[in-house]
């Protein structure tokens, strides 16, 4: 063994005028050691002498077989490739198309998946900002959110001298910018004195000096400002937010380069929203969010460990639980988002790692194909190879020859990618939501093109080189000459592997369909369609205003319920634990009630069913006291009657009138949660409509004009509740186009790589069917004899397709809490499919093949 | 000595060649300069020294007949060249001429 390795080493890099008596001399050692001192000694000791024998003055002048590569036959080598090419131009054209798909698709989900990790990356100073998160825990269970108590974003950067900035803000806040007649909605969040040393955001006019620390001051982006004021400077102007007053201008800064998961067209000093949201100021208030600027360097391990008690202890000893903080990197914000029992689980990363495998395989396919057709189509270079090397070709000069053919084809399919590329970027930015850029004069992009089209050639190409350059000349050319079995069994093997991936990829694309489905249709507990939803702005805020507006829709019959409340069935805005208590309430009990604000008729206006007791009545003042409850809160109230059962909700006594059947006003991603519905109509911020046909023209015209008239200040905004529904499931959404198109192209570079492969077959086979129908074997027959063997190859990748497919697919719909069963038909659906596109493929060969006349297949002989 | 360019070690290979005149391949000099020198010689070192000479000059080398010892590979049997003898005649007397050159005192040794 050693010896052999040994020799092979010499072999390789000894000068081969020395090769033969050093060999010898080595031997005749070998054999002195061999008998007196043992054949292990007598091994080792030859492959050592080999390593000490690598000296400048015994290496190889020619490295690459002798008198390598003429310079001379460098274009020959290019002109053969094209002629090749043309004469083979259908398999050079399957070759071309398969690689181009393959490329673009793959390149295509790189940049979506490079945009997806660039979110939030760009900031300055990435690397020290951190999202302030909570935990916290109710029964036993802990939630993970990014809002936090107000005083902490003071108080924090005086505890510790690690924090360097940290800024409170508010969620997302769209109001109007009001300047003469122009109305304008911007969004934007109110944020406190520290925010532009945490963000450190260029500056066009103004700066950050001194930022956000008087009343009146307010920043813009720069398109927020062209929008506003237009192309001149709008340092100092005044403009007016809707509701809150006058302010200045204090600075513009430039519009963020990229997609952030906190996003702000313009930022108003917090200390303004603050004087009417005095809540804020209190430790056991989790509600704003913080985003702090930690010292360069901060171990933020040690750093999470040090403030875990921290919210706790400036509470000190009151009843409520206190949330514990820690810090998430910012730049992970994005990806990284769910959290389980206060432990990080992973989000959208997934989707991301899964693309990036998706477009490797994608790749892998379209490779495989290549190394397939050549391998298969080797026999008919054999007789070129034979006869090249009788002329005195080297194999070094073949495997050049070899490997520029498929360099080549590779390269022109990178640069076919490249505009297919430009051409789809535009659809695909579409439908994922994304702004990606791809051109062909971006030099770092043409160079990964060209780079990722190089590898792919050289990495297909190698292997049906190093086939084909092996073939003995005397073999070939002596007649008959099959391909070694070898070859044919990877190439089953391959296409094997090509059929499983595909397989699994589109078992995965049916599974996340049925999913989306199976959420599009769920029985939320409420109709989701024909519900409309108006923001209450302006004089709609005033109750008179809303009587009016209720009594003229109440009269058109187009509009069948309508209610004011605080939210939508779909959007939750606070929730409570202390506030809400009962005679026999636990003391010990720690839960958390989601709260909807609402005014009458919400439950009808939703279908929403009542399990038991009654809605609230328009003619029973008192009812302003009493709450209606879903079954979970019954649930964790566990009381005997919890109907007509006394409670007080925010300082409010009264009694339980209804329960509710749950209904989704979640995703269905997580449970439903224990939820009180409580009379409140003064809360109103939103009109909830149901519209009773499906006329929506007319009733929305009709909508907009009594909404002028009330409300002329405003213009007419509405949106649909099902539109929002679908709103929360948006990455799915996503997933599901993208899965649709990635498993569409893999099946279809698959089935490329197979129709070359039928042809070949039906080629190669053709005199033996010719001899077959001589001798009486039917069309069918002959059809059958064809497909057999690649509907076997489809098959066995299909059954590896399927428990790995279960595997995956099982673990990814676990992460809804509510979701549809893995069914058998998903797989037998899949199984069919690609079944049904292979006996297409291979199909139209077979039948051609079946269907020739034999006199033209055994003519020659 | 830019003439004769002449390691230590390669003076020793190219001696023995000498001495093993006629029967001067591989394994016998190995063996001949590990016998009388009493010291190891790797094959290594060994073949690129005579490799080194040859292509300088000192050596040339023919290659025997084939045996069955050996698997059948042929000796290559290398001979001093007229040069050869030059560089060691020159190195032979630059040393007697510094060894004469020494002056007695210098390896008196006194006790101290």
């Amino acid at each position: 063994m050693l010896k052999r390795l040994g020799t092979r080493l010499l072999k390789l890099y000894c000068h081969p005028d020395f090769l033969e008596d050093i060999l010898g001399d080595l031997d005749e050692y070998h054999e002195q050691n061999w008998n007196t001192k043992g054949p292990f000694y007598a091994n080792v000791k030859f492959l050592i002498d080999v390593l000490l024998l690598f000296r400048l003055s015994l290496l190889r002048t020619k490295w690459f077989y002798q008198n390598a590569i003429n310079l001379a036959m460098i274009p020959t080598i290019f002109k053969t490739s094209f002629r090749v090419f043309w004469k083979e131009r259908g398999y050079a054209l399957l070759n071309v198309l398969g690689l181009t798909v393959g490329l673009t698709a793959s390149i295509l989900l790189l940049l979506y998946v490079e945009s997806e990790r660039s979110v939030n990356g760009f900031h300055k100073d990435i690397d020290q900002l951190y999202q302030v998160m909570e935990n916290r825990t109710y029964s036993g269970v802990t939630s993970t959110n990014e809002f936090t108590p107000g005083p902490l974003n003071t108080a924090f950067k005086e505890d510790f001298p690690e924090v360097e900035a940290i800024a409170a803000y508010t969620w997302p806040y769209d109001p109007y910018f009001i300047k003469g007649d122009h109305r304008q909605r911007e969004n934007g969040r109110w944020a406190s004195a520290d925010f532009f040393k945490v963000f450190n955001v260029d500056f066009i006019e103004g700066g950050a000096k001194n930022a956000l620390t008087s009343p009146s001051q307010i920043y813009f982006s720069r398109s927020a400002k062209e929008r506003l004021f237009g192309k001149e400077p709008a340092l100092s102007k005044t403009i007016e937010i809707d509701g809150w007053g006058i302010f200045k201008v204090a600075g513009v800064f430039e519009d963020m380069p990229n997609e952030s998961t906190l996003d702000f067209d313009f930022v108003a000093p917090f200390l303004v929203w603050k004087q009417i949201n005095s809540w804020v100021d209190e430790w056991s208030n989790s509600g704003i969010s913080g985003i702090a600027k930690l010292k360069s360097g901060t171990d933020i391990e040690a750093f999470n460990a040090k403030i875990e008690g921290y919210v706790q202890e400036k509470m000190g000893e009151k009843e409520e639980v206190a949330g514990t903080i820690f810090l998430q990197p910012f730049k992970d914000r994005y990806l990284f988002t769910n959290y389980e029992n206060g432990k990080l689980t992973g989000g959208r990363i997934m989707y991301v790692r899964l693309f990036t495998v998706v477009a490797f395989f994608i790749l892998l396919i379209a490779s495989i194909n290549f190394i397939n057709l050549v391998t298969a189509r080797s026999t008919r270079r054999a007789k070129e190879v034979g006869v090249k090397k009788v002329v005195g070709s080297t194999r070094g000069y073949l495997l050049l020859q070899f490997m520029t053919e498929s360099v080549l084809l590779a390269l022109f399919s990178a640069l076919l990618a490249g505009f297919l590329i430009m051409l789809t970027i535009r659809p695909v930015n579409l439908l994922v939501g994304k702004n990606m850029n791809f051109s062909l004069i971006e030099p770092n992009q043409v160079i990964i093109l060209l780079a990722t089209g190089l590898l792919i050639g050289l990495v297909s190409g190698i292997y049906p080189s190093i086939v084909l350059s092996n073939f003995k000349a005397i073999r070939v050319l002596k007649g008959n000459f099959k391909t070694s079995h070898s070859s044919n069994g990877l190439r089953k093997g391959l296409v094997v592997f090509q059929f499983m991936i595909s397989t699994i990829l589109i078992i995965a694309t049916l599974v996340v369909q049925k999913q989306l489905d199976f959420m599009e249709n769920k029985d939320l507990g409420f109709t989701k369609e024909n519900v409309l939803m108006v923001p209450l702005e302006g004089a709609l805020l005033n109750s008179n205003v809303q009587a009016q507006l209720k009594s003229r829709l109440s009269a058109n019959p187009h509009f069948s319920q309508l209610a004011f409340s605080g939210s939508t069935a779909l959007t939750y805005g606070t929730s409570t634990d202390s506030g809400f208590s009962w005679p026999g309430r636990a003391s010990a009990l720690r839960a958390s009630f989601q709260i909807i604000q609402t005014g009458h008729g919400f439950l009808e206006t939703y279908n929403m069913e009542l399990v038991k007791g009654r809605s609230f009545d328009t003619s029973l003042a008192t009812d302003s006291l009493n709450i209606i409850i879903n079954e979970q809160t019954a649930k964790i109230m566990d009381l005997e009657e919890p109907l007509g059962h006394a409670v007080t909700f925010w300082g409010r006594t009264g009694r339980i009138i209804g329960i509710v059947k749950d209904f989704h006003f979640r995703s269905l991603h997580s449970p439903i949660e224990p939820l009180i519905i409580s009379l409140r109509p003064e809360t109103s911020v939103i009109l909830n409509l149901r519209m009773s046909n499906h006329t929506h023209q007319a009733s929305l015209a009709f909508l907009e004009k009594t909404l002028k008239e009330l409300n002329p200040d405003y213009p007419f905004e509405y949106h649909f509740l099902d539109d929002q529904y679908a709103e929360q499931y948006q990455s799915e959404m996503v997933i599901g186009t993208l899965g649709h198109c990635f498993s569409g192209i893999a099946i279809f570079i698959s089935l490329l790589g197979l129709f070359g492969l039928a042809s070949f077959a039906a080629e190669q086979r053709i005199k033996e069917i010719g001899i077959r129908k001589v001798l009486g074997a039917g069309v069918l027959t002959i059809g059958l004899q064809m497909v057999k063997g690649f509907l076997l190859l489809v098959g066995i990748g299909f059954l590896l397709a399927v428990p790995i497919s279960y595997y995956f697919m099982d673990d990814w719909l676990e992460a809804f809490t509510y979701h549809t069963e893995l069914g058998f038909s998903t797989f037998l659906m899949a199984g069919m499919a690609s079944f049904l596109v292979t006996l297409l493929t291979i199909g139209y060969h077979a039948v051609r093949a079946a269907n020739a006349n034999p006199i033209k297949s055994l003519r020659y002989e | 000595m830019k003439k004769y360019q002449l390691g230590e070690f390669e003076e020793v290979v190219l001696l023995t060649v000498g001495v093993l005149h006629g029967d001067a391949y591989g394994v016998a000099i190995k063996e001949e300069i590990e016998r009388r020198l009493e010291r190891k010689a790797s094959v290594g070192a060994l073949q690129s020294a005579l490799r080194r000479m040859e292509g300088k000059g000192f050596l040339i080398s023919e290659l025997g007949e084939a045996t069955k010892i050996r698997g059948g590979k042929r000796k290559r049997y290398f001979k001093i060249t007229a040069f050869g003898k030059e560089a060691l005649d020159f190195t032979m007397q630059t040393r007697l001429d510094l060894w004469s050159k020494i002056p007695d005192v210098a390896f008196e040794f006194k006790p101290c």
